[in-house]
């Protein structure tokens, strides 16, 4: 698990816009939820958190704090144009990085 | 979880980021987002983020460089000129409750600066104790040599006055024109503070959240 930690750290950033880019917005609880449902396990909030407000404060996401329903209210983020642009630049560079990864380890492997 | 853990996370973690300068409304922001996330989850704080001192530090870090290391937090001149203001307050109004005029000398006033700066060196060794996060018998050392320290301080400024003597003498004054420059600074002093922590303060994000410390 440990590992796997550290191979997401190096994604993660991606991964938060990615999610986004599909739903829209959503809040903290949730996005770990996503990413664990995704087969992306072990991030916890706080390394999610301290994240999300680097990206919010490059522009990459905006925040926003809502009334919860009966409980304390919830801190959305929503993807930005600015964070498209960089999901749609730098998403095919780590697709390429890690799918050269995949073919050295699995030339590794079967050798 | 019990609120009385979660109070005392909170308390722990407000001290560690304002240990490491992370401006008021930030660490407003941070400690909704982590009532937030318990209250729903039902986690252990320490559990979901780490332990105050671990989270501020990532914190700290996420923020970059406008944010401080946790001794730089002692050695801006605000805090510095708080604790001039303070000390040589004291020191007058002392002297001048002792005797019918203060004499101020060479010596004297070497003796104050020598104060201020062990002074400083104490609160760098707080600071340190406060946010170290390596390990309990690292803080508990930290925590001894700072209170070993404070106890030394007098008597080594004291050491360094003498040395220095008391010969020349630089001003006497007397007890009213001390007192009233002992309230010219204390006063100075409160409204450095009072100030600092007015711009500073830590607000709750939330709409019509319950508030925060």
């Amino acid at each position: 698990m440990e590992r796997q930690t550290q191979w997401l750290r190096g994604v993660l950033d991606l991964a938060v816009l990615a999610l986004l880019a599909e739903s829209g917005e959503d809040y903290g609880y949730t996005l770990v939820r996503r990413l664990d449902e995704a087969g992306l396990p072990g991030m916890k909030p706080g390394t999610l958190y301290p994240l999300l407000n680097r990206l919010d404060s490059e522009g990459l996401v905006r925040s926003e704090w809502r009334a919860g329903s009966g409980g304390p209210g919830r801190k959305f983020f929503l993807l930005t144009e600015r964070g498209r642009a960089v999901l749609a630049e730098q998403g095919p560079l780590w697709t390429e990085f890690a799918r050269n990864a995949t073919a050295v380890l699995e030339r590794g492997m079967s050798a | 979880m019990t609120a009385e853990s979660s109070t005392k996370y909170r308390d722990e973690l407000v001290f560690a980021l304002r240990m490491r300068e992370v401006p008021g409304d930030r660490i407003g922001d941070v400690l909704a987002e982590v009532d937030s996330y318990v209250a729903e989850t039902g986690q252990d704080p320490v559990e979901a983020f780490g332990t105050p001192g671990e989270y501020a530090a990532r914190v700290a870090e996420e923020l970059g460089a406008s944010v401080g290391y946790p001794r730089r937090a002692v050695l801006r001149p605000g805090v510095l000129l708080v604790a001039a203001l303070a000390l040589c307050g004291a020191e007058l109004l002392v002297s001048a409750a002792a005797a019918s005029e203060v004499v101020l000398t060479t010596g004297g006033i070497v003796g104050v600066v020598a104060l201020l700066a062990l002074l400083a060196v104490v609160l760098l060794l707080v600071m340190r104790a406060a946010t170290e996060t390596h390990g309990t018998a690292r803080r508990l050392w930290l925590w001894l040599g700072s209170l070993a320290m404070l106890v030394l301080a007098p008597f080594a400024a004291n050491a360094v006055e003498r040395l220095v003597g008391a010969e020349p003498v630089l001003l006497t004054m007397p007890r009213w024109s001390a007192l009233t420059l002992a309230a010219v600074f204390l006063l100075a002093m409160v409204v450095l503070l009072v100030r600092g922590i007015r711009g500073n303060r830590i607000v709750d994000p939330r709409p019509g959240g319950p508030g925060l410390p």
